[in-house]
């Protein structure tokens, strides 16, 4: 080997390092955030450095917080009118609101229609009910639960036809005084799918954002393994930390998971938990699982279909799941038996 | 052989190469077995997961008691309304979280599963 070629292979050496670390430059960055959707948003992605990542954490801290305010229906902020403005104003007049609203909540009727669905954002008055008592015996205020007469009263008031959308005006009018929406079963996972998308517009790649049970993670992980790990709650361990903290764990790309769980909201009344996914039809929390966690690529749907499928018996469930193109699903069932969705395989090897 | 040029045009690319590995070695290390305690998301304290030991945070407006024992966490005492976090965990590794959504409390350990990236749930 003469000295040259010795020379040569040292540079082109050289230069395959350095093309080799450029595309390594990138690190992980984590961080998380409270004050939107009550609850914590954790974040991760792949950056050049830390003020590249809080770039991006700030971008999807202030979006995350607009989102959460006009989709809030327990607080009033100055100068918007959100949910809680449209509900202030049931059976008074229409209220002029962000199309985010508008998109929302025709998004939500449309796709419960076309699921034939029992998430009905017109359910507030309902939920209103189950809210104030969770807060009232959390609070330790009260000890009991509402009594069906009370909540068959509310339920009167939850015909989705009064809500009058009128997308040319932008408003929003419930023509019923006693009718209220509720947006807290599709809300975040549509907020973190728009969000999401936002944020591959201005040029962000690789990141995942975890919104307290809604997961979306937008391209890979820089590392061997390219995809996403992301680990499914066993909701026994949750509640007693004796067992296995993880059912399983999805591996994927580009991929959104939302888990819809007992554990997430609830209280105790006499020594029996009451969670927070209320059936329609029995007006009490749903009976037939533990969790559901859904697994596709759009968040809003994951959404939606966690909590709709969450109040169906579990084999009208798994059909309907196995019904839609690329919608998978782990269901824990209330005797802790895990259903499995027929295409699921492909997201449980790592 | 080499004249001085190439020996050092060698050791220059060992050199590097040398600095590039143990600069990725050292970015995807571990951070050994530290429990950390974040506040409205900045780091609050760490400790030591070895030492068997009742952390008291008493602030203006949290207060929570963490015991950690054998490796794991625990939240003990918190003054939030809710009291989720009384019935979380014990914890015992990175990816699980022990959170009290009332104080903005976060406890985790720093040592990540490595190929899990978040928990759902």
């Amino acid at each position: 080997m003469t000295l040259k070629r010795v020379g040569l292979l040292a540079l082109s050496l050289l230069l395959f390092i350095s093309s080799v670390s450029c595309e390594k430059v990138r690190t992980e960055y984590s961080d998380s955030f409270f004050g939107t959707f009550d609850t914590i948003i954790s974040v991760t992605a792949y950056s050049k450095n830390q003020s590249d990542f809080d770039k991006f954490k700030e971008e999807l801290e202030s979006e995350m917080f607009e989102y959460s305010r006009l989709y809030d229906k327990y607080v009033e902020f100055e100068g918007i009118n959100n949910i809680k403005t449209i509900n202030n104003n049931a059976g008074i007049k229409p209220v002029k609101v962000d199309e985010r609203i508008i998109e929302l909540l025709e998004y939500s009727i449309k796709t419960n229609k076309k699921y034939n669905g029992k998430v009905n954002v017109a359910f507030g008055s309902v939920l209103d009910v189950w809210h104030n008592y969770r807060e009232d015996v959390v609070s330790g205020a009260v000890k009991k639960l509402p009594s069906l007469e009370e909540l068959e009263f509310a339920n009167q008031y939850t015909n989705i036809d009064n809500v009058i959308i009128n997308k040319e005006n932008s408003t929003v009018f419930i023509k019923d005084a006693n009718t209220s929406l509720d947006v807290g079963a599709v809300a975040k996972g549509y907020a973190v799918e728009k969000i999401a998308d936002s944020l591959v517009e201005k040029g962000y790649s690789d990141f995942l954002i975890n919104a307290g049970g809604n997961v979306k993670a937008v391209g890979s992980p820089v590392r061997k393994n390219a995809k996403w790990g992301i680990g499914i709650q066993n909701p026994e361990a949750v509640k007693d930390g004796s067992q296995d903290k993880l059912v399983e764990v999805v591996y994927a790309n580009d991929i959104s998971v939302v888990t819809s769980g007992v554990y997430q909201r609830y209280f105790t009344v006499e020594g029996k938990d009451y969670h927070h996914i209320i059936d329609p039809d029995s007006l009490y929390p749903g009976q037939y699982y533990q969790s559901i966690s859904i697994i596709c690529e759009d968040s809003a749907l994951c959404d939606y279909l966690s909590t709709n499928t969450f109040l169906m018996e579990p084999i009208k469930a798994m059909e309907q799941i196995n019904s839609i193109e690329n919608v998978e699903a782990i269901f824990i069932l209330a005797n802790g038996e895990i259903v499995y969705s027929s295409n699921i395989q492909k997201y449980l090897e790592e | 052989m080499f004249n001085k040029y190439d020996i050092a045009l060698i050791i220059t690319v060992v050199a590097i190469a040398g600095v590039m590995a143990f600069g990725l070695g050292e970015s995807l290390g571990s951070p050994g077995n530290q429990l950390s305690i974040s506040i409205d998301s900045k780091e609050y304290a760490v400790y030591n997961s070895k030492e068997n030991q009742k952390i008291v945070i008493d602030l203006e407006d949290n207060y929570n008691v963490i015991e950690l024992k054998d490796g794991k966490a625990k939240m003990l005492e918190a003054n939030c309304p809710d009291g989720y976090c009384l019935r979380q965990g014990p914890i015992t590794q990175g990816n699980e979280t022990i959170v009290c959504l009332p104080n903005k409390m976060i406890v985790e350990f720093k040592e990540k599963q490595s190929s899990v990236d978040t928990v759902v749930g």
